[in-house]
């Protein structure tokens, strides 16, 4: 029921200003009612003995006043809630309820509950509050809220598949300067919080944990599951690996979990074991099916005994040739099995120098006397130059080229220039892929031509892995989330994905795979640092109970006030 | 605005009905009329013997007492009481004022000046009908005898409501008339913008025997009756439209009720000195009741 929870200061200052603005309300002049009447000669006279009260006059109604100022300091005092000096403490109290993975565990969750319900009485109203640690920090209680309100709100939570965001907390406390410089911060639940996270808190600032419930805790957990591509270099292909970690004591047998693919389930014989708990499906069709891991044995935590990939869907990059490409290209285009050569429906179109100009992104070799920089590139996007710079270095398979030996076998420059227009394309000096010169016959060479192709047409990039709460990789440019706009609307800030394992629909209404796969909630690695809070009582609740007699006072005062005005005994 | 009275609502026959046994009569009065009931100070030719008196030159020689002449040698006349007839003027406010409020003011004194009207005629003495607000106005010629008490009715209801209050004026311009002496009933709430003084003084000038009537409402004297005057207002004259702005508190109430009292004190102390009679009726009893009141032993006596 309180408003706001001001220092003694202040509410007397709200007394103050309360009696200046009634004096002052008073004094105003005021809008009568009129009244006709036909004896205005004699309330004329009687009023000129005595004026009505006009502004800056002789102040009239000083009981009104007093009876009136008396209500509103009451409710003033009543709704703010004063706290005497010896009510406050030096320092500020966060309370952080835990609502990450770790609180699904048996009862942790409503022990936590109850144990900071029963806490938060304890701490003056004005000098802590209460964050909510789930997928995100939610702060549920703020400062003079009251604890009736946290009840409410707590019971709208639930422990959801998501790491623990304590870390993340600890390390936006410090940030906000509102804070004094003494916080002490008691977390209840059993999530893990790193010894960075402590160590690199401010001075002033100490965190204890109340409800930590870590004996007896038995759990196997999938803590990775990940893309790869494939050993054996099938275009269609990939491999998927995966990690269980089991706490002390527990073992992971081939028998605990089952793999499934699409609604299929997984042959035991494909099944690789690369360590005691690393494990490995290869040439695993990339077809966009969701590759899932799923823990059979029961144990202690739930949400991390599923993990599930989305497998990318690779097709074949269709092209069309022109009637002048040089042989090795040809040659590079032919041993690459993901690449088709197609009459209808390319995507990109191989030229050589004679050949004429293409409507769609093309892949171009052009006589040195026709172009100054030996590549030359036309990007789009709206990345600026240099980025577009790195990124076609990365793209296009260039940092692999030994330039160096090249330009002294040309005895020219190998530079690049780039262009920024609507079709893609790359334009390279014929000279270097002719079969008098040596790079035809480099390693690089069919990775550049490869990597060049699919550069131009612009494959949707997939994700090795999506972790809740973690950036994602994105396979085909090794480029983080922020240069792709696909998993944008998702991520927090600018390369995370959100902070909970589950279903992914993207705009284009695809879907993606978020799983939990965190080591520290399955097998619960906590800092040592960590102690149990002692929590200082204050008599915050009694000092309620006054302001809401004072409120009820304040009620009964203007049921008098009432009273006085229908029987004409005051204005 | 009141609802003004209709003629059924004014010419109530059990009203007039109670007027029968009401006789009005003044002290003292005045020559030049014509038979009527009033007894006059005039011995002149009546049938009632009044008293002897010494002969002087002029006198009706068919009034002399031979008897007395034969016994004391002098001679006397006999002396009879004469019986004239009394112009009774009514002088009706219709001034705003009177009009104001759920019960005006005015349906007491259309009721008065019917009922004064009734006995008069009654006693086949003269009515006059006269009103004011800004300026005097006579409503007809002299009315005689009972029959024409219905046209009297008629013309009392049909005064309506007139903007101003100027009673001194009023009067001032009756007084300059040369009518008959009589009696000049005024029914009003004396409530003139110039002042009591300014009454009183033209009341002075008036040649005629004077009952006022001051017409009043509980609220003059409590104003705590009237629910709407309660806090912050602003009272507007209704006549004037003066408007006054005041916090209704225990002591301005208090100075109101003093003033007021003031005013009816002056009144009052004005017609003890000049003889005059004064009769206050409240507007918010029955009329009829406060009238058999003054009429107590059968008789108003001006």
């Amino acid at each position: 029921m309180s408003f706001f929870n001001l220092s003694p200061l202040l509410v007397g200052l709200g007394l103050l200003a309360l009696a200046g603005l009634l004096f002052l309300l008073q004094q105003l002049r005021i809008r009568y009612t009129e009244l006709p009447v036909a004896t205005t000669m004699f309330w004329a006279a009687a009023v000129r003995e005595a004026p009505v009260r006009v502004l800056r006059q002789r102040f009239r109604h000083l009981l009104a006043y007093l009876l009136a100022l008396l209500i509103c300091w009451l409710l003033w005092i009543g709704f703010g809630g004063p706290l005497t000096g010896a009510q406050r403490t030096a320092g500020f109290n966060i309370l952080v309820i835990d609502a990450s993975a770790h609180a699904a565990t048996s009862d942790i969750f409503q022990q936590s509950k109850r144990q900071l319900l029963n806490d938060v009485t304890k701490y003056p109203r004005d000098s802590r509050e209460v964050f909510l640690s789930g997928a995100q920090n939610v702060r549920i209680l703020a400062t003079g809220e009251e604890k009736l309100v946290l009840e409410r709100r707590l019971d709208e939570f639930e422990p959801v598949a998501a790491r623990s965001s304590i870390d993340e907390l600890l390390r936006l406390l410090p940030r906000n300067n509102s804070y004094p410089d003494e916080v002490n911060i008691v977390v209840y639940g059993g999530a893990p919080i790193s010894q960075h996270a402590l160590d690199r808190l401010p001075d002033g600032y100490s965190v204890s944990r109340q409800v930590n419930d870590l004996d007896d805790f038995e759990n196997r957990g999938i803590v990775a599951l990940g893309i790869a591509e494939p050993l054996s270099g099938d275009w269609d292909k990939v491999d998927v690996l995966f990690r269980i970690l089991a706490t002390e004591g527990l073992a992971v047998e081939l028998s605990d979990f089952q793999v499934q693919i699409g609604e299929q389930d997984l042959a035991a014989a494909r099944l690789e074991t690369i360590s005691s708990n690393e494990f490995r499906v290869r040439d695993v069709v990339a077809d966009g099916s969701v590759f899932s891991v799923s823990i059979e044995q029961p144990d202690d935590l739930q949400f991390d005994n599923q993990a599930s990939v989305t497998l990318p869907l690779k097709e074949r990059v269709k092209i069309a040739l022109g009637g002048d490409v040089p042989t090795s290209v040809r040659r590079a285009i032919d041993a690459d099995d993901g690449i088709e050569i197609s009459g209808s429906g390319a995507s990109v179109m191989i030229l050589g120098p004679n050949d004429s100009e293409s409507s769609i992104p093309y892949f171009r070799f052009t006589p040195m006397v026709e172009q100054e920089k030996a590549f030359f590139i036309g990007y789009t996007g709206e990345l600026d130059a240099m980025e577009a710079l790195h990124q076609s270095v990365a793209d296009l398979g260039l940092a692999e080229i030994d330039s160096a030996s090249m330009a002294t076998e040309l005895e020219q420059q190998l530079e690049i220039q780039l262009e920024h227009t609507d079709l893609r394309y790359v334009s390279v000096w014929s000279e270097l892929v002719s079969e008098s010169f040596n790079f035809k016959d480099s390693l690089s060479f069919p990775v550049f031509v490869s990597k060049s192709i699919r550069y131009l047409a612009d494959q949707e990039p997939w994700y090795a892995y999506l972790a809740a709460g973690r950036q994602p990789v994105e396979q085909t440019s090794g480029s983080s989330l922020a240069s792709s706009d696909l998993l944008e609307e998702y991520a927090i800030g600018a390369s995370y994905v959100r902070n909970e394992a589950g279903t992914l629909e993207l705009r284009d209404g695809s879907s993606l795979q978020v799983s939990l796969l965190d080591p520290s909630t399955a097998v619960r690695v906590d800092s040592e640092s960590l102690t149990d809070a002692v929590i200082e009582t204050s008599n915050a609740q009694t000092v309620w109970g006054i302001a809401t007699w004072l409120a009820l006072l304040a009620v009964l005062l203007l049921g008098l006030e009432w009273y006085l005005y229908q029987r004409g005994l005051m204005p | 605005m009141a609802v003004q009275l209709t003629f059924e609502q004014l010419f109530d026959p059990e009203f007039l009905d109670s007027l029968e046994t009401f006789n009005l009569r003044i002290k003292r009065f005045l020559r030049q009329g014509r038979l009527g009931e009033q007894v006059t100070h005039d011995r002149g030719i009546g049938l009632e013997f009044k008293d002897f008196k010494q002969y002087v030159a002029g006198d009706d020689l068919r009034a002399v007492d031979w008897n007395i002449y034969r016994r004391l040698g002098r001679l006397f006349v006999h002396v009879f009481e004469e019986y004239q007839d009394l112009p009774l003027y009514l002088l009706v406010d219709r001034s705003r004022s009177m009009f104001l409020e759920e019960t005006p003011r005015v349906h007491a004194a259309l009721r008065s000046a019917l009922a004064l009207s009734s006995i008069a005629l009654s006693q086949h003495d003269i009515v006059s009908l006269l009103s004011f607000s800004d300026e005097l106005e006579m409503h007809s010629r002299p009315i005689v005898g009972k029959k024409q008490l219905t046209l009297l009715g008629r013309r009392l209801v049909s005064l309506d409501e007139q903007e101003g209050t100027q009673l001194s004026q009023a009067i001032r311009q009756l007084a300059f008339r040369k009518l008959r002496p009589g009696l000049l009933v005024v029914l009003s709430d004396f409530f003139d913008p110039s002042g009591l003084d300014a009454v009183t003084d033209a009341l002075k000038t008036c040649r005629h025997k004077l009952l006022l009537v001051q017409m009043v409402k509980n609220i003059d004297s409590d104003p705590t009756q009237n629910e709407d005057l309660v806090g912050d207002i602003r009272l507007v004259d209704c006549e004037t439209a003066d408007a006054v702005d005041v916090s209704v508190e225990p002591a301005v109430l208090n100075r109101y009720r003093r003033i007021y009292d003031e005013f009816n004190q002056r009144l009052t102390g004005f017609a003890a000195e000049q003889g005059i009679g004064l009769v206050r009726l409240n507007a918010d009893d029955d009329v009829l009741d406060q009238l058999a009141g003054l009429f107590e032993s059968g008789a108003l006596l001006v």
